[in-house]
């Protein structure tokens, strides 16, 4: 299993739901519904107060369409838990065999300066290995989503971008709030990937309907769909992704399924030996 | 064969109710060098397994079906593997071997792993410091990959948490050593450097005497612990501790008449060693260090009056991967060695030292990876140049070309099969 892959696949697990605040603070899901006053800073300031469990346990299907049409599928069951000063993901691959076993770890600081901690158990090897965090804006997994944009799910540090809020829109018979992010510095755009992005937000469940980015050039990169949202045990969940690149023409679709918020999961479940002892 | 038939028992026991599944894969492999089509075979690696609420019985067997047997020619009989690890040799040409066969699971808070498995220690790729519980297989010296060389054996691995650290302890009563080609057959790998093969004079004849093991299973079973932990500034650390017979046998010559036969005989060690990796930003910084005491060292058997000298040994990796372009893993190693007891009739330098390096990239949403490999020895030039492409064409069928090119010094370790050079070409599918 390819590295940067496989850190795709794992942050997609923090994927629907997570977010980087202390989810113990939980906050209704209409945080501040006078749309009226709103600016852009504080409707994306809703979508990451948004709770999203203290743990959940899920499985997650991913499928792969290359330009030709051609469709991998790749099945990974992962679990996330919230801790004081961070919120650890751990990922195990089930399906197809050849990648069975695989693994991956992380350690997500709250402290922004502190580099995050992963690492990657490769049955070939059998071994876990150290892996790098810094590479935020790179494409894992052969999907057509960042480490970024999975670890964030939708959520973004507002130190990092100038915002500005575009208006409301009507889709799909919903009231979307339009904002447009623009990370503040070219270098903050070449580690992200991107010049800009749109973002289509539900004010009634603070998550993003829809997110359409575009590349360092100007030039439309890929749309990000958000297809199924529903509630699982009292918590607001993106149970389908689709992802399509205009670039390469791939496409992306995540289905999630098997959501569970309430089972506890051990702390020993977040270790290097669970890594190499699989799912048990 | 007594386990296979109390594992059963085991699994009623604590498997029940169990979820059963299996699975596997199946590879087809051709390789051509310079002689023409050099090895053509299909291997296939079911697994079975059965999960309860409490353990998990796993068990993965290898049936291999060689058109061409030049890597093992005649029907081996494996000297160097206890009965209950042999590989079923049914005929030049086919051949079963169960890989993994165990049960784990946890006993409130120990995790036990009963059975035929592989113990993995150690932050290196392909250099063994501290990853020593397994013995190897060369049969394809060292051109496959390391889950596949390395030989699974019987063990009892007990984990538990002392505080922030994790200690694993081993017990490993298999007495399987690594399994070297047989020069005598005229196996493709069989070694013939003067390193690992000792000069005997023209006028004498030759007998090599099969290695024994001693068959007393506790008395000579290897053990140890490894002890790891996280700190809080971002390092993996582990300490090792191995008590246990090195896996290539001593070679010592007894004379009579005009007859020399080389004995084979394996050793006991203590290993202490220590680990240590850590992020760096787009570096990975890894290392490990390792003593080994009563390593026993070949002699120049032309003048020297002893067959080979004893010494500890200090070896050490220092690894560094970087990752900071995307799709991109270049990784290198340092790996070095030393007598610290040397004498000017060992064969070897006193100082071994080798390097590897490694360029992986990603294509295609990484349906393509391409590598390019080397690792060299610093002390004779000699080395290991490696390419590969890979294509994932669908989940479950990847197609693979690669070359193998060996280079350098004859006497070197991997200059003695420069005559080698080979393509390959495999299939893998998946079900």
């Amino acid at each position: 299993m390819k590295l940067q892959a496989l850190l795709t696949v794992a942050l997609l697990s923090v994927g629907a739901g997570a977010q980087e605040v202390n989810s113990s603070n939980a906050v209704s899901n209409k945080l501040d519904s006078d749309i009226s006053v709103m600016d852009g800073q504080t409707i994306v300031a809703n979508v990451n107060n948004r709770d999203d469990g203290q743990q959940v346990t899920r499985s997650f299907r991913i499928a792969l369409t290359d330009r030709r049409g051609v469709t991998r599928i790749e099945e990974t069951k992962g679990f996330r838990k919230y801790y004081d000063d961070q919120k650890k993901t751990v990922i195990f691959y089930t399906d197809p065999t050849n990648v069975r076993g695989t693994a991956f770890l992380t350690f997500d600081y709250f402290d922004e300066a502190k580099e995050d901690d992963q690492w990657l158990y490769l049955p070939a090897l059998r071994r876990v290995r150290r892996i790098s965090a810094s590479d935020r804006g790179d494409y894992f997994l052969g999907t057509d989503l960042t480490y970024e944009e999975i670890k964030k799910e939708g959520k973004y540090d507002l130190s990092e971008y100038n915002t500005e809020f575009l208006g409301s829109v009507e889709e799909e018979g919903r009231t979307l709030l339009k904002v447009k992010l623009t990370p503040k510095t070219d270098t903050l755009q070449a580690e992200l990937g991107y010049s800009r992005l749109i973002t289509y937000i539900d004010p009634d469940i603070w998550i993003s309907r829809k997110i359409e980015y575009w590349d360092t050039n100007g030039n439309s990169l890929k749309t990000i769909n958000n297809t199924h949202i529903k509630q699982i045990n009292g918590y607001w969940t993106v149970t389908e992704i689709a992802v399509k690149n205009h670039k390469t023409k791939h496409s992306t679709k995540m289905t999630f399924f098997n959501i569970d918020y309430k089972t506890a999961i051990r702390d020993n479940m977040f270790t290097q030996q669970q890594l190499r002892r699989g799912l048990q | 064969m007594w386990a296979f038939a109390i594992y059963p028992l085991v699994l009623f026991m604590f498997c029940v109710p169990a979820v059963a599944e299996v699975r596997g894969e199946f590879n087809s492999k051709a390789v051509l060098s310079e002689s023409g089509l050099s090895q053509l075979e299909q291997n296939l690696t079911p697994s079975f397994s059965l999960s309860g609420d409490k353990f998990r019985f796993y068990s993965e067997y290898r049936l291999r079906i060689e058109t061409i047997d030049e890597l093992e020619p005649e029907q081996f009989t494996e000297p160097s593997s206890s009965d209950l690890s042999k590989r079923m040799n049914i005929n030049d040409y086919l051949e079963f071997e169960v890989r993994e066969f165990f049960i784990d699971g946890y006993i409130d808070d120990f995790f036990l792993k009963l059975g035929k498995q592989q113990v993995v220690w150690g932050q290196s790729d392909g250099l063994r410091v501290l990853d020593v519980v397994n013995p190897l297989n060369y049969r394809e010296f060292i051109l496959t990959e390391f889950d596949e060389r390395r030989i699974p054996l019987w063990t009892v691995s007990i984990e538990t948490s002392i505080g922030q650290w994790q200690l694993q302890t081993v017990w490993v009563p298999d007495q399987t050593y690594d399994n070297l080609p047989d020069l005598r057959t005229g196996a493709t790998f069989a070694f013939t450097s003067p390193l690992y093969v000792p000069s005997t004079p023209a006028n004498q004849i030759v007998n090599l005497a099969e290695p024994k093991a001693s068959g007393k299973i506790i008395k000579d079973s290897d053990v140890g612990f490894r002890l790891s932990t996280f700190t809080n500034d971002g390092w993996d650390i582990g300490i090792v501790y191995f008590y246990h017979f090195r896996d290539n046998p001593v070679l010592s010559r007894s004379i009579s008449n005009f007859d020399v036969t080389i004995e084979q005989a394996y050793k006991r060690s203590h290993l202490i060693g220590i680990s240590a990796s850590n992020a760096l930003g787009d570096f990975i910084l890894r290392s490990e260090v390792g003593y080994s005491t009563n390593v026993h060292y070949l002699t120049n058997w032309a003048n020297s009056s002893v067959d080979y000298r004893v010494s500890p040994q200090l070896a050490g990796v220092l690894g560094i991967d970087y990752q900071g372009i995307s799709n991109v893993f270049l990784s290198g190693q340092v790996f070095a060695n030393h007598i610290t007891s040397f004498s000017d009739d060992i064969v070897r330098k006193q100082t071994e030292i080798q390097y590897t390096l490694r360029y992986e990239q990603t294509f295609e949403n990484e349906t393509w990876t391409a590598t390019i490999q080397n690792i060299q020895s610093i002390n004779r030039g000699d080395g290991l140049l490696q390419f590969s492409i890979n294509h994932q064409y669908s989940s479950v069928l990847i197609l693979t070309f690669g070359a193998d090119a060996f280079y350098g010094n004859n006497e070197g370790l991997f200059g003695q099969f420069k005559s080698e050079d080979r393509v390959h070409f495999s299939l893998n599918y998946s079900f």
